[in-house]
């Protein structure tokens, strides 16, 4: 591969672009755009346009004014939340993109699924973005972790770990770095109770948070394959609790080294 | 552009909504709050309308108030306003909640007893979003019937493009243009052509 593939891939993302702008594209479709609109000026114009003409829409729906409480609890979670920083004054976006392939070949059908699903997760995992400019900052983070995860499949796990029980899967990878990462598959979809993602360290878990249905994929905090005991899924009615209240539907170990 | 704090003549509501995310950006609850509650109404319209489930929704909305929060410094007003970008993240949030729960739940089911849970209470109260409402549906009506009931399955389902093509029996491509020129129409007729 030479060249940016975002030229080669113009006309399909333009066509793709009304679709994204409604979110009727798939995960990967939604990837392939966003990834797309961070070199394509032509079409980031087009879609700051369509995304306009999209929220028109949300402007058509039948007046429902929020439950009082809300606001409350809105303004209790941004207590906890902090904001990330500005991005960079000049992103990027105009500097010669990388060939993300060349630094080596995805070598096997497996890492090509798992990468494929690792790249469309990541975009939801970054979050719903709006304005063009979002997606452009996002993009580079989603960019630099498919880099990195890119490297993590190609050559430079370390260490794995894996469990599967009822077609639920859950893989933990460790890099040369030390990077550790989740992947997830399997989870079914769920009413009133959410997939939590959880490590225990010393007899003490802590709550990584909620995981996607299907397929999802999650860093883990530093050190965490050197220092957890445990990684384990549980099914939780209140997906912030700080310790699981159910018993693990899948779990590894993480003395038990796999390869 | 620092030409903000000593404005007098009436600024339009997006003018205000850009200063309050200003402010919030740089760590103002206070505003952030105004914020809210300048938008929460349309944010939690729209997302009912697609996730149809009032607790659901209630979750959904908080997510994106977080996600205004966590990013306000990101927002860039050169591509395009506050509200536009919440309804933007709402819509996408909704529609992934709803395709992460669309195997458990019968949607037809859910379609038909909307009317019933959809509170109705304060409705007089803002009679400007009821005017923008009303133009916003008749944009919509001018469309043609193809455009209308691609955008809206898409819209309003939280449908793929693909599905919609395989419901409508007509090619994705088609469905793909449809989208399209009734997205352009529909700007064209809501008199927001740059």
């Amino acid at each position: 591969m030479t060249g940016p593939d975002a030229t080669d891939d113009h006309e399909e993302v333009a066509d793709l672009l009304a679709p994204w702008a409604l979110d009727a594209v798939d995960d990967l479709e939604r990837a392939r755009v966003e990834r797309h609109l961070r070199s394509c000026a032509r079409c980031r114009t087009d879609a700051a346009e369509l995304l306009e003409a999209a929220a028109l829409l949300a402007e058509s729906s039948e007046p429902a004014a929020p439950p009082h409480g809300l606001r409350d609890h809105v303004l209790a979670a941004i207590e906890r939340t902090d904001q990330e920083p500005r991005p960079a004054t000049s992103p990027s976006r105009d500097a010669p993109r990388r060939d993300r392939r060349s630094a080596g070949t995805v070598r096997t059908r497996r890492l090509t699924v798992v990468l494929a699903g690792v790249a469309a997760v990541l975009v939801l995992a970054v979050g719903a973005t709006a304005t063009v400019a979002a997606l452009r900052d996002r993009l580079t983070t989603v960019e630099d972790d498919l880099e990195r995860i890119t490297a993590l499949a190609t050559q430079d796990t370390t260490r794995t770990w894996e469990a599967s029980v009822d077609g639920r899967r859950l893989r933990v990878l460790e890099t040369a770095g030390g990077e550790g990462y989740v992947l997830t598959d399997g989870l079914g979809a769920t009413t009133d109770e959410a997939w939590v993602l959880w490590t225990i360290a010393d007899g003490e878990p802590t709550n990584l948070g909620r995981l996607a249905t299907g397929r999802d994929a999650t860093t883990l905090p530093a050190d965490t394959t050197t220092t957890a005991d445990l990684v384990a899924i549980t099914l939780e009615p209140d997906p912030d609790v700080p310790g699981p209240t159910t018993e693990p539907v899948v779990a590894v170990e993480l003395g038990s080294v796999r390869g | 552009m620092p030409h903000d704090s000593t404005a007098t003549s009436p600024a339009a509501p997006g003018d205000v909504e850009q200063r309050l995310l200003r402010l919030a950006a740089s760590g103002d609850r206070a505003a952030f709050a105004e914020l809210y509650d300048r938008l929460a109404r349309v944010v939690h319209a729209s997302v009912l309308r697609v996730v149809r489930d009032p607790s659901m929704t209630e979750e959904v909305v908080q997510e994106v108030f977080v996600e205004l929060w966590r990013t306000a410094r990101r927002h860039d007003p050169e591509l395009g306003s506050v509200r536009t970008w919440a309804l933007t993240l709402a819509h996408r949030r909704a529609v992934d909640r709803v395709r992460s729960e669309q195997s458990l739940r019968d949607r037809t089911w859910r379609a038909g007893v909307h009317a019933h849970r959809v509170p109705h209470d304060t409705v007089a109260e803002h009679v400007q979003d009821e005017a923008e409402r009303t133009r916003v549906l008749d944009a919509v009506a001018g469309l043609s019937a193809l455009q209308r009931q691609s955008i809206e399955m898409a819209y309003l389902d939280g449908r793929t493009y693909r599905e919609v093509a395989e419901e409508l029996r007509v090619p994705v491509g088609t469905v793909r243009t449809r989208m399209r020129d009734g997205m352009r129409a529909l700007r064209t007729a809501l008199g927001v052509s740059r």
